[in-house]
């Protein structure tokens, strides 16, 4: 299988999500989302194995423990209404309703680069969030078209892929892979509190 | 030579005990009995707690103490292995830990307040008696663990954190350079509990916990081991009387500078 490029998965995502409701409505921030149905549109990203289906791992119950009692640690840098919709949306992604035989657990290196990216990109607008069927926590800010999506990875590095919708209404890409603690630095040429901040 | 520094508390402003975002990592009263409870009871005593902690889970605990043979070598002697439970709510916030000959109400960040802690606490310890039965207390103690995190400035990783806590390692920096972390304990005697206070202070990394902050570790430890009160009525007026003591231990150990974080 061929990867394709961020455009592509951008654009094929959110076309895939809207014919099998699994991608994330912008406008319904709440429902998690599992990149196995996304993987094949975009293998650079979301690198999955699709061997294998059916229940939570058992350390999975361990994991959501560990991540809520972890997400205290941050308490001060987190609103009530960010740390209840985080919780809501971890329950949501570990859920056996929504599990398949081979999906792992979060990863706990891939929540703590999302929470020290979270405490420096300082989002007032909650993301989207989905898990890699490997277990890396997902993250998406925008809309149909424009957005920007990131996948957090162990040691504080974060894959990350935006869609830009410019005046007249061109469209921008890039991608990178870089550090957490320098995403805001390298996010800066998009104008990137379009996406985080609110209203 | 470092030295422990500790400032004056009378140069400080005393504020009112609640901030809006208390820097509280993790706030324990703990109780340890004389006789340990079976495994059976324990298990029993830990249903009873399912329906305010619906998340539960086990642990092994081995206890062994080292003792040096004649030649100084250490031996490791095993004296026991205990299972212990972990209650805790759904979002983990509330937790409930039970040991054979003890039990702690933990209440983890954000900090619910005195007022609901203590309340918990109190339907917790009737739950606890209900279903183990009178047991001789015999050490009551109070836990805050506070995390202090100060912002740094972009293009500097130094913090002086004497601007933010009184109490700190001192050194000789124009010899040393910047302090760049430090770790610290002190044991105070604290009559008005009839016990003492273990405080522990240290700079938390490298790396720092929390990106672009230096975070600072403040923790309390109130410790009653001396005819720790058994009946109800005065083990809650000794626990009042920590929780007050806790305050004024911690605004002592803050600047209104660390206080301005908080608001």
């Amino acid at each position: 299988m061929n990867a394709l490029s961020p455009t592509q998965f951008l654009n094929d995502a959110w076309t895939l999500g809207k014919a099998t409701d699994t991608w994330l409505d912008p406008r319904d921030r709440t429902r998690p989302f599992r990149a196995r149905d996304l993987h094949f549109l975009a293998p650079d990203l979301f690198a999955v194995e699709m061997e294998g289906m059916g229940n939570p791992e058992p350390e999975s119950h361990e994991i959501l423990a560990w991540a809520k009692q972890h997400t205290s640690q941050f308490a001060v840098h987190l609103s009530t209404a960010h740390r209840q919709r985080l919780f809501a949306q971890l329950d949501r992604l570990h859920d056996e309703d929504e599990w398949e035989e081979g999906d792992q657990p979060m990863r706990r290196d891939s929540f703590i680069t999302f929470l020290h990216g979270i405490v420096v990109l300082k989002p007032t607008r909650w993301p989207s969030l989905g898990m890699t069927h490997d277990g890396y926590l997902l993250a998406s800010w925008g809309g149909a078209v424009d957005h920007v999506s990131a996948q957090f990875r162990a040691d504080d590095e974060v894959r990350w892929s935006l869609t830009q919708e410019q005046a007249g209404g061109k469209l921008v890409h890039a991608s990178g892979l870089n550090s957490a603690l320098e995403l805001r630095r390298f996010l800066a040429p998009y104008d990137p509190d379009h996406w985080f901040r609110a209203g | 030579m470092m030295v422990f520094a500790q400032h004056k508390a009378d140069k400080l402003t005393i504020p009112g005990s609640s901030y809006a975002r208390p820097p509280i990592i993790e706030a324990v009263i703990e109780l340890r009995f004389r006789e340990a409870l079976g495994a059976e009871e324990l298990a029993r005593v830990s249903e009873r707690f399912g329906e305010v902690y619906p998340d539960q889970r086990e642990e092994t605990e081995t206890e062994f103490t080292i003792t040096p043979d004649p030649t100084g070598r250490p031996i490791t002697q095993t004296r026991g292995t205990f299972q212990n439970f972990l209650r805790a709510s759904q979002d983990q916030r509330e937790a409930l830990v039970l040991k054979p000959a003890a039990m702690a109400v933990v209440d983890r960040a954000p900090y619910a307040g005195w007022s609901a802690f203590f309340d918990r606490f109190k339907r917790d310890w009737r739950i606890w008696t209900r279903a183990a039965g009178p047991r001789r207390i015999e050490r009551v103690g109070m836990r805050y663990i506070n995390r202090i995190d100060i912002p740094m400035l972009a293009d500097r990783q130094i913090v002086h954190q004497e601007n933010y806590v009184t109490v700190h390692v001192q050194s000789p920096e124009h010899i040393y350079g910047a302090t760049m972390g430090y770790e610290a304990r002190a044991v105070y005697a604290l009559a008005s509990v009839g016990g003492h206070f273990l405080l522990r202070t240290t700079v938390l990394g490298p790396p720092p916990p929390v990106p672009g902050y230096l975070s600072v570790l403040l923790d309390f430890d109130l410790v009653r081991e001396t005819e720790p009160p058994q009946d109800e009525n005065d083990l809650m007026t000794l626990l009042a009387t920590m929780r007050a003591e806790k305050n004024k231990i911690f605004n002592a150990a803050i600047t209104d500078k660390a206080r301005e974080l908080f608001q």
